[in-house]
């Protein structure tokens, strides 16, 4: 690892992104020519943030024809968790999405996929985990903590960050260069319309 | 000089590369990527899907926009995106594609004035010089102003409520005629009789420049309600000429007293430039056209390509800026409101559109 910096931020990304690549190419001594490649953040996440994050990099994959590396929040959150912490479980990445269904995917103890990325109701996530055990990990637990005590399953905590950590991404893009072409499109992962209601009244299912 | 502009500050995504050389301003390509398909079922714009349609095609159009061109990016001397106003989610995204290719090939990057692109578009049309007098006529927008300098703007006026492209959607949208308004409305008033409705002449022969559309729109409604079935063919085209004609005399009014403000500050030589893209509509060019005359002003209107939304004008606009020395760093802050002139006073309920 050359160089790394993270700023927690509620907004003002817009402004602080391009100043903090250049902090970190600067510090790695490097400029864009020496990029080969480039990885992202895709989502889920604030949209706006999201699309601060995937308009800078499909701009510098367009300026610098270099190949790019998305990556999902949950494949992100799942890199940085010790192995110590999985213990046999099934891993639950759930993220808070302001609402009551938080976005998730669940995996298994070998870190293989067992869901898509997916946004549900606490309720059919539990249908889904099962009776197996799990650690769930993400800031998404609190919206769901209280339908899991209830149904008594066999859950805990992981201590893994609660947000997506540009390290994660870096590492996972080592590690799967070079990217696959579904991987190298840098479309956002939303896993939500937007919030419309067409001009006959319907809730819009578009996006 | 040449500068790569984008535009995505509301419903149209947009590309375009511009060269200056030696005064002699070239469009080399102009890429547009209207989003109308995606927000007709909603009757109106509706910013998250706009953000979305954004990103989705931003880059695809520089690149086109290149080729078109038949330009590389080491033969640009700068990177031109609308900083604002408009709608925050898609000013983001322009903004920054923008400053990903001006760090990636260390180029200045200009951050424009949406407005001021508008504003500045008939000096890359027509060679304007300044100062002239502009009506800004848009979506979002409706004002006069005086343009004398690049970032040197005199505010007339502005609307109180509505803009003028805001009225039209809003009539066509009670009259049926669909998304976006405007033009079909334009289209249903070729048949119609302007006298057969008397509707309101808005702010007509009061101090000023200022605009109001409200009212207007609620005569609309109330003529619409006060028909005795649902409004039938011929009842639509009255209604849109009617409105039409009621339209085209607040404007003529509201420029007359631009026109007269104008010579007060700065001589008896005005040019009234149209910018905006209300400017398409014929019924409101001819007026224009009627009242330059009658005051023996000189109009200009750019081709209606580069009336309505567009990245040309966002490059020409980066070009002037250029040559000013007046750029942006990188930390720029994408601003939802960004006023051309800064000093003039805030209309009351005018919103973003002061």
């Amino acid at each position: 690892m050359l160089a790394y910096r993270h700023e927690s931020m509620a907004r003002g990304q817009a402004e602080a992104l391009f100043p903090i690549i250049q902090s970190v190419l600067s510090e790695a001594g490097a400029g864009y020519a020496e990029l080969e490649g480039l990885a992202v953040t895709t989502g889920p996440g604030s949209f706006t943030g999201l699309r601060i994050g995937l308009a800078a990099a499909r701009g510098i994959v367009l300026a610098a024809s270099i190949p790019a590396l998305g990556v999902t929040s949950f494949d992100a959150l799942l890199q940085a968790m010790p192995e110590a912490e999985i213990d046999g479980r099934a891993i639950l990445v759930a993220l808070d999405s302001k609402r009551s269904d938080p976005y998730f995917q669940l995996y298994s103890a070998t870190r293989e996929p067992l869901s898509s990325p997916n946004s549900c109701l606490p309720e059919e996530v539990l249908r889904l985990i099962g009776d197996r055990p799990v650690v769930v990990i993400g800031d998404g637990i609190a919206g769901i903590s209280e339908a899991f005590d209830s149904a008594g399953i066999d859950y805990c905590l992981g201590d893994a960050p609660l947000s997506v950590d540009a390290r994660s991404i870096a590492t996972l893009a080592e590690r799967n260069w070079p990217p696959s072409i579904e991987a190298g499109v840098l479309e956002p992962l939303y896993l939500r319309s937007p919030d419309t209601t067409s001009s006959d009244g319907t809730p819009s299912r578009t996006g | 000089m040449i500068v790569l502009g984008i535009e995505t500050s509301c419903d149209e995504t947009a590309a375009a590369i511009i060269s200056d050389e030696g005064g002699r301003p070239r469009i080399l390509s102009n890429q547009v990527l209207s989003q109308h398909e995606d927000h007709r079922p909603f009757g109106g714009i509706v910013p998250e899907v706009a953000a979305r349609a954004h990103l989705r095609h931003v880059d695809r159009l520089i690149k086109d926009a290149l080729a078109e061109a038949g330009i590389d990016f080491s033969e640009l001397d700068g990177v031109a995106a609308t900083g604002g106003p408009g709608l925050i989610g898609g000013v983001i995204v322009g903004v920054m594609s923008g400053k990903a290719i001006a760090a990636v090939h260390d180029l200045p990057f200009i951050a424009v004035n949406h407005l001021e692109g508008h504003a500045l578009t008939a000096r890359l049309t027509d060679q304007v010089a300044f100062p002239y007098l502009l009506l800004l006529v848009s979506g979002g927008h409706c004002q006069i102003l005086a343009v004398e300098g690049v970032g040197a703007y005199q505010r007339f006026g502005t609307t109180v409520d509505d803009a003028i492209g805001e009225a039209f959607d809003k009539t066509a949208k009670m009259l049926g005629l669909g998304y976006p308004g405007g033009p079909a409305l334009e289209q249903a008033a070729q048949k119609g009789d302007p006298e057969r409705f008397k509707l309101p002449r808005p702010m007509r022969g009061r101090e000023g420049c200022d605009f109001s559309f409200s009212g207007l729109k609620t005569a609309v409604r109330q003529v619409v309600q006060n028909l005795d079935q649902p409004p039938t063919e011929k009842d639509v085209a009255d209604i849109a000429a009617s409105f039409h004609a009621a339209v085209a005399d607040v404007l003529q009014d509201r420029c007359r007293h631009g026109i007269e403000r104008f010579r007060r500050r700065h001589g008896d030589d005005v040019t009234l430039v149209v910018a905006g893209g209300v400017a398409a509509n014929r019924t409101l060019r001819d007026a224009l056209a009627g009242l330059c005359k009658a005051e023996q002003a000189t109009l200009v209107c750019p081709p209606i390509n580069l009336c309505t939304d567009n990245a040309a004008m966002i490059a020409w606009a980066g070009i002037e800026r250029l040559r000013q020395g007046s750029v942006d760093d990188l930390a720029f802050a994408p601003r939802p409101r960004w006023p051309l002139d800064p000093d003039a006073p805030a209309a009351i309920g005018a919103g973003v559109k002061a």
